[in-house]
């Protein structure tokens, strides 16, 4: 279905939420403060009981298209979401995500360009197993290539997506829990080609105790990536698999170089090359 | 689409009438046919329709909501239809009402005839002060002027007919999901005949319609003492910018020529009535016309010294040999 060009915004944030009016809170008083930006904010909750709704009707905070009700998870949510956005790309910012300040989403705008995928780095808050919980700028990838997403993703905070993606190669998959962003991601890169381009900056807080970096998620997260590799890419699996063999065992050379043992044999010369 | 997704999707945007809404749902309820979804979508209205939708949707579980920032009714119609999931569209107005088989019976019409893009039935117009009161024709002079039946029976496509005037309130057709994917949805920038567009579109699209006249099928609208049409200025520019409009996408030759003829009489109601703003608007819309329309213009209206003026900047668009046989500068 074609939009009307003339009446619609540059930018679409979809929030997704389901009994977190706290974390929605957060983030929609984030957004409502960006400035000179040409966005939209639509917001999609599962049927809250939490009083989600009265954070949506808050006069004082910005959102322009909301809906309020039952949904089968995440993804359903966010392909209800995708259907209110009018923008050309969509931004999701789950709630609980937020910019990093109020420049931020002018400071994305006067980047984008026309590539199809466009992401931006995002600071880490709070992930209680890497640096001790210190925020720390974890940056998206330069060329995302199948062995990157063979173990990681994009950051959905930071990444626009041309809204016309979901329309040539539909939305996202509801039959999976955690990783239809990623399939999603995955096959517009690896399969159809579509663009992507690297904006080195800043631009969203992600807090380390989301839905996919749960410890208890993470069995399952495994689990769909796999099955997703397998439906989609089954050829290339025993490559990744080699790969990553071959990176862990790098891994354990590179730490066995740098151990006491190592340097100290080297150090009394009966060690040269390793 | 799920197996559980309902047959018909009934899409609701409501502004400033939250007080029909119970009535509406009702009238739904009603229904033969159970299978249907109701969206609502609250259009930023400063009345407390969204506590009144919160309340039918404890009510009734077929009842969806979504609310926007005002935009318009055009911009919550196409929410509503976005986010709807039934395979069959109805638009209802928050103060109109549908006869207990309309959905029925167009449902299984469009299910017999998988051709079939969209049906409508004959509406009456009501009035609340007055319930026993009703008419064919809510706006007109000539109350029992069945305007509908008549206007379906007139000769030529569906896409003709439309072309010269509009054929159906909105309430009173149903059609097909599909026949939103190959038209579009309805268009946002457009301040008022928002429908009558959609409609020449939609025929534009696939001209397959049908008129049910059964009084089975009927929609009623609700008559206020303020839905009188607005000022005649305001119509007949926003008639002539609609009808420029189609010019875009209209692809059967026909139907280009008889949009034309249409426009010219547009033109032609009054001079009087016609205001300078209307001459701008249609020079801008012009100018994306193709040349044909163009050439049309500057042939019907060269003489007309102030139409010219307007027209002039499309003339730039014309080759140089059309503009010396026409013998305009």
């Amino acid at each position: 279905m074609q939009m009307n060009p003339s009446t619609a915004p540059l930018i679409s944030i979809v929030t997704i939420n389901r009994n977190n009016a706290d974390n929605l809170y957060r983030t929609l008083s984030n957004t409502s403060t960006q400035q000179e930006a040409d966005y939209e904010q639509i917001v999609v909750d599962g049927a809250s009981t939490d009083g989600s709704v009265d954070v949506v009707r808050d006069p004082a905070l910005r959102v322009d298209r909301w809906i309020s009700e039952p949904d089968s998870g995440v993804y359903e949510a966010q392909n209800k979401g995708l259907r209110l956005a009018r923008g050309r790309f969509v931004l999701f910012m789950n709630s609980g995500d937020h910019f990093l300040n109020n420049q931020s989403l002018a400071m994305a705008t006067a980047r984008l360009d026309e590539a199809d995928l466009q992401s931006f780095d995002i600071v880490v808050r709070g992930y209680q197993r890497l640096h001790g919980g210190q925020d720390f700028v974890k940056c998206a990838p330069d060329t995302p290539t199948f062995s990157y997403f063979a173990r990681d993703t994009l950051p959905h905070q930071s990444t626009f997506i041309r809204r016309d993606l979901f329309e040539r190669y539909g939305e996202y998959d509801t039959s999976l829990k955690i990783v239809a962003d990623w399939k999603a991601f995955l096959l517009w890169i690896c399969r159809h080609n579509c663009s992507y381009r690297h904006h080195p900056l800043p631009l969203s807080v992600f807090y380390g105790d989301g839905l996919s970096s749960r410890p208890e998620n993470e069995e399952i997260h495994r689990a769909e990536r796999r099955q997703v590799l397998e439906q989609e890419f089954a050829a290339f699996l025993a490559d990744v698999d080699e790969l990553t063999e071959g990176r862990r065992a790098l891994k354990q050379i590179d730490t066995l170089r740098g151990s006491r043992v190592v340097r100290a044999l080297q150090g009394v010369g009966l060690l040269w090359k390793f | 689409m799920c197996d559980n997704d309902p047959i018909v999707s009934v899409i609701v945007p409501c502004f400033k009438q939250a007080c029909f809404l119970p009535a509406c749902l009702a009238s739904l309820q009603a229904q033969s046919m159970h299978d249907w979804e109701m969206v609502i979508v609250n259009d930023g209205s400063p009345d407390d329709a969204a506590q009144v939708a919160t309340l039918l949707l404890r009510q009734d579980a077929r009842v969806r909501f979504v609310e926007q920032r005002n935009a318009g009714p055009s911009a919550a119609r196409n929410a509503g239809l976005r986010v709807s999931r039934g395979q069959y569209i109805q638009f209802l107005d928050a103060d109109d009402l549908l006869a207990p088989t309309k959905l029925a019976r167009h449902a299984a019409a469009l299910d017999a005839d998988s051709s079939l893009a969209l049906i409508y039935g004959n509406a009456w117009y009501f009035d609340d002060a007055n319930p026993a009161h009703r008419v064919r024709q809510g706006f007109g002079t000539n109350p029992n002027d069945d305007w509908i039946a008549r206007l379906a029976a007139d000769p030529g496509t569906w896409l003709s007919r439309l072309i010269q005037c509009n054929l159906m309130p909105i309430c009173s057709p149903m059609f097909r999901r599909s026949l939103v994917d190959t038209a579009g949805l309805m268009d946002e920038s457009l301040r008022a005949l928002e429908d009558w567009e959609f409609w020449i579109r939609c025929a534009n699209a696939n001209d397959h319609f049908r008129f049910d006249p059964s009084p089975d099928v009927e929609a009623l609208i609700r008559l206020h003492p303020s839905s009188a049409s607005q000022n005649r200025a305001f119509m007949f520019g926003a008639e002539l910018g609609m009808r420029v409009r189609t010019m875009a996408y209209l692809r059967d030759r026909k139907a280009r020529r008889l949009m034309l003829a249409c426009i010219g009489r547009a033109l032609t109601y009054s001079d009087d009535a016609r205001p300078t703003r209307v001459y701008a608007e249609l020079a801008t819309l012009a100018r994306g016309l193709q040349e044909r329309t163009a050439v049309w213009l500057a042939q019907r209206f060269g003489a007309h010294a102030p139409a010219h003026a307007l027209i002039r900047p499309c003339l730039g668009l014309l080759p140089w040999y059309v503009r010396t046989l026409m013998a305009v500068r």
